[in-house]
């Protein structure tokens, strides 16, 4: 019997198909093995981040402000600098790997409406800060290339900032220009380096293609306001709105106003109010001609709070910090755009060796007049003005540049 | 050590430092004596008391040593209300400062009011702020070693 069943796995095994695919099966497994061995890394940034900010440790008073002069190049690199740096070496690590991935949810409750918590938002600045620290240091020790590296890994990661809320895009953006004035820095100690300017040109456009989308946490914001306008939901936003208020008395206030048809017409109010501030602020109509029609929907907001118009509350209540995010957007767009130009400017003085005469054609525009940068020679470098004015400053910006000598 | 203690005590050193057991003042007769005069001074009615507030403190005046012993006593005792007041002063920081949970501070409404109310500055200072109190100090191998091993 023994022997049948050994003749019969023999004559199996003799035959090659069967053979062949014993071996690919048994290969497949020796290489799947070790990959079952341990799960893989997250493929979510925000779990990187989330660890990044445990791995911190906290630079307690004299050195936080320490920290802020240095990134902001108010002050030169000291010892305790430099150390506090140094113990953030995990946290850098797990930044770098996170601005490298592709998605990134904060896990954020939207839910909760404006009660929703942003505590990454607090933190990722100061994340923001070490590695611009980390980029200064580098370009102390003449590491401009890995420098400038980490200032494109900081602009990354303001694109994982986000622009699911309104206040993530505000804080993209500022943690952008922080990033830019570094950068801005960097250059104008750098001796030309055609390589590394080129890879800065690189990544800078392809940057530019994804920007932090004001639609888009615009049309978050409406959804978000929308459903916190129901019954269910309205007594948490009035709290958030006017905390003094008891949620009682905020409740019978809307029953004595109609209760959900008199929430209906607020939501229609709001609805109608944000639909056209979006049309604007994307649209292609120059800043001035933009702001022009914004500040026309507002004064209809405040028109209809004047007349009474009950339904206009909480448009009125939730509208006003829209007003300025349309001038905060020119401003860091127009601020990249100063910076990518520069670069340019740079790369053809590191291929003659000459500030070029006038700027080339084709170059990232000011958004404040939708035109070129206005470009002068300066005794240190060059400088790149605005030709049109920030109306809600009511200045006309302008950005230095140092050139090495 | 509370304020209304120092004053006791405060009271008691100047008591102690000058003798204001003389002159002794017989009030009746000096109301039948000068009946004129104890009109008058019912008519400045509250500010009589005033007036007897500080009248140690006239006495005081009047004599060069008790003015030294009183300038003394003053200064100690200012320097003993200084940590109190320097403690006071320590304790009202913290309370503004956490007027708002961190959680609050952070939260899409706190955040919100505050570019409503000064536009990107205030934005980025509330999240600087809120980042001071919600930053953690990493935990290293040594602190865990030391934890377990108590």
């Amino acid at each position: 019997m023994v022997d049948i069943v050994k003749g019969q796995i023999m004559s199996v095994l003799n035959n090659n198909q069967i053979r062949m695919l014993l071996s690919a099966l048994l290969l497949t497994l020796v290489v799947a093995v070790p990959g079952l061995a341990y799960p893989p890394d997250p493929d979510n940034a925000a779990l990187l981040y989330y660890q990044a900010f445990l791995s911190c440790p906290k630079a307690d008073g004299p050195l936080d402000s320490q920290l802020r002069d240095f990134t902001e190049g108010k002050i030169g690199l000291n010892k305790e600098i430099e150390d506090y740096v140094g113990s953030c070496r995990s946290a850098i690590k797990l930044a770098i790997a996170a601005s490298e991935l592709r998605e990134c949810d904060w896990g954020l409750r939207y839910s909760e409406g404006f009660s929703m918590i942003l505590a990454h938002l607090a933190q990722i600045r100061t994340l923001g800060r070490i590695l611009i620290a980390d980029a200064r240091i580098m370009a102390s020790r003449g590491e401009y290339a890995e420098a400038l590296a980490r200032c494109v890994t900081v602009l990354k990661i303001t694109r994982h900032v986000g622009d699911k809320t309104l206040i993530s895009t505000l804080v993209g953006w500022a943690l952008e220009g922080m990033t830019y004035t570094c950068t801005q820095d960097l250059l104008g100690k750098m001796p030309g380096d055609l390589k590394v300017l080129k890879q800065l040109r690189a990544d800078l456009a392809a940057l530019s293609k994804r920007p932090l989308s004001v639609k888009n946490s615009l049309q978050i914001e409406r959804e978000v306001v929308l459903e916190q306008i129901k019954m269910n939901k309205v007594s948490n936003l009035l709290k958030d709105l006017d905390p003094n208020r008891s949620p009682e008395e905020s409740m019978k206030l809307i029953m004595d106003y109609g209760g959900e048809t008199f929430l209906e017409q607020c939501r229609g109010h709001y609805s109608k109010f944000m639909t056209s501030v979006m049309s604007i602020i994307e649209g292609d109509a120059p800043y001035a001609e933009a702001r022009r029609r914004i500040t026309e929907v507002f004064e209809q907001v405040d028109k209809d709070q004047k007349n009474k118009k009950k339904e206009a509350m909480f448009t009125a209540a939730l509208v006003p910090a829209i007003a300025k995010v349309y001038g905060n957007r020119i401003r860091a767009t127009t601020l990249a755009n100063a910076v990518r130009t520069a670069v340019e400017v740079y790369i053809i003085k590191a291929q003659t060796g000459q500030l070029p005469k006038v700027l080339p054609g084709g170059l990232p525009k000011d958004l404040f007049s939708g035109e070129d940068f206005e470009y002068k020679k300066t005794e240190e470098g060059f400088m790149l003005r605005c030709r049109g004015k920030d109306l809600d400053k009511d200045k006309i910006h302008q950005y230095e540049f140092k050139v090495a000598k | 050590m509370n304020e209304q203690k120092d004053e006791k005590w405060l009271d008691e050193l100047i008591s102690r430092s000058i003798d204001t057991s003389e002159p002794r003042f017989d009030a009746e007769q000096w109301k039948q004596k000068y009946p004129g005069e104890f009109q008058a001074l019912v008519a400045r009615g509250a500010r009589r008391s005033q007036v007897g507030r500080f009248g140690l403190l006239s006495i005081v005046m009047r004599s060069q040593i008790a003015q030294v012993a009183a300038a003394a006593i003053v200064i100690i005792a200012v320097g003993l209300f200084i940590p109190h007041l320097e403690r006071g002063g320590h304790q009202q920081d913290p309370s503004q400062q956490w007027e708002k949970s961190p959680a609050e501070m952070v939260s899409a409404m706190s955040l919100r009011t505050a570019y409503n109310r000064g536009g990107m500055e205030a934005l980025e200072e509330q999240c600087d702020r809120a980042a001071r109190i919600l930053g953690q100090g990493a935990l290293s191998m040594a602190d865990l070693f030391e934890d377990l091993n108590g």
